[in-house]
């Protein structure tokens, strides 16, 4: 083929995939921008089920995980929230968000668990 | 040949463009409201009974047993939307809190009932320190001495049990203690023991009904 041809049919059909693999995200993440979007409007109802849908569809994505977690410490689901944010850090480990959120989370749960100790000190004093 | 050329020129800004446009946020940071884990199952009870306090040292002009019933019995009532009834447990001696055999035999009839019950102590001393004044001029040899302030200092150390009245299993139990300090030497401690005492029902309240605070956290987008 000519080389005149060929550098312009290249140089397209790199554009071509560029835009077909890159700008295609937001249509590939919309569960999960609908869901942030919801989020931040107070309805976490909403965020929740778009969060989920987008597990059911792709169970590796680690920011659907990590969502779905805050979605239910949100809502005091504290044992199913820690599962989902050990499921981010099991697919992104070294994502900083996530593990941000899962320290706050355990920094949370914390002043509980000392104060279930000090109940059971008490407990234990009488024995 | 120049229409190449054209060509090319056309699908350079296409690619900046593609690649401008795959550019995007991917995370966002937002402020929830999340609960702290409640500690006791408040909606089992009907009834919260108040014990006495066990009080180790009295304080002059101020009985802290009946005030902290008095105290307790209204704020719990309030803040936990429940009845709350006092009750005589007169203790000669410092009770078991962590003996589950030792609450039932209390009361009658402990059925959906929560005790709080709990021993207190309220101190009072005075400190001395260096004044403000006196530590920029602590280069002068002769300055020392004499800027040294007293200080009233009031401590409430105060053990707070929830137990369930029918077993007398502890479901809840905290140490807390609160401090506050006065220039004024002769300050009686019933003046802090208020102030000290709210601070405690603050943190007990939070403690127990698991109340929410506003936290940050991340919501990624990929």
């Amino acid at each position: 083929m000519n080389k005149r041809v060929l550098f312009p049919v290249v140089l397209f059909c790199l554009a071509a995939s560029i835009i077909a693999t890159r700008c295609s995200r937001p249509l590939r993440e919309n569960q999960l921008r609908l869901g942030i979007w919801a989020a931040e409007n107070n309805l976490w109802e909403e965020a929740f089920f778009r969060w989920q849908k987008e597990i059911a569809v792709r169970p590796k994505s680690a920011a659907a995980h990590n969502n779905l977690a805050v979605a239910m410490e949100k809502s005091g689901r504290w044992e199913e929230a820690r599962k989902e944010y050990e499921a981010a850090l099991k697919i992104q480990p070294n994502n900083a968000q996530i593990k941000t959120n899962y320290q706050k989370f355990k920094e949370n749960l914390e002043s509980t668990d000392k104060d279930k100790e000090q109940k059971g000190k008490a407990a234990d004093e009488k024995k | 040949m120049r229409r190449n050329r054209l060509l090319q020129a056309g699908l350079f800004p296409l690619l900046l463009f593609a690649w401008a446009c795959s550019s995007s946020v991917s995370y966002k940071k937002i402020l929830v409201e999340i609960p702290a884990p409640k500690l006791v199952p408040l909606d089992e009870f009907k009834i919260i009974a108040v014990t006495d306090f066990w009080i180790a040292k009295s304080v002059p002009d101020l009985d802290l047993n009946r005030e902290m019933r008095t105290y307790w019995r209204a704020e719990l009532a309030r803040q936990f939307e429940k009845t709350a009834v006092l009750v005589e447990t007169p203790f000669e001696a410092e009770p078991a809190f962590g003996d589950p055999a030792f609450w039932p035999r209390l009361l009658s009839d402990g059925k959906e009932t929560l005790l709080l019950t709990g021993k207190a102590q309220l101190t009072q001393e005075t400190r001395k320190a260096l004044s403000e004044d006196a530590r920029k001029e602590l280069d002068g040899p002769f300055e020392r001495g004499k800027k040294l302030l007293e200080r009233r200092v009031v401590t409430l150390e105060l053990s707070l049990f929830l137990l369930r009245a029918e077993t007398g299993d502890v479901l809840y139990k905290k140490d807390f203690k609160e401090t506050k300090s006065f220039e004024n030497t002769k300050q009686p401690a019933s003046f802090a023991f208020f102030e000290l005492l709210h601070k405690v029902k603050l943190k007990f309240v939070r403690a127990v009904l698991g109340e929410s605070r506003a936290q940050d956290r991340f919501l990624i987008s990929e």
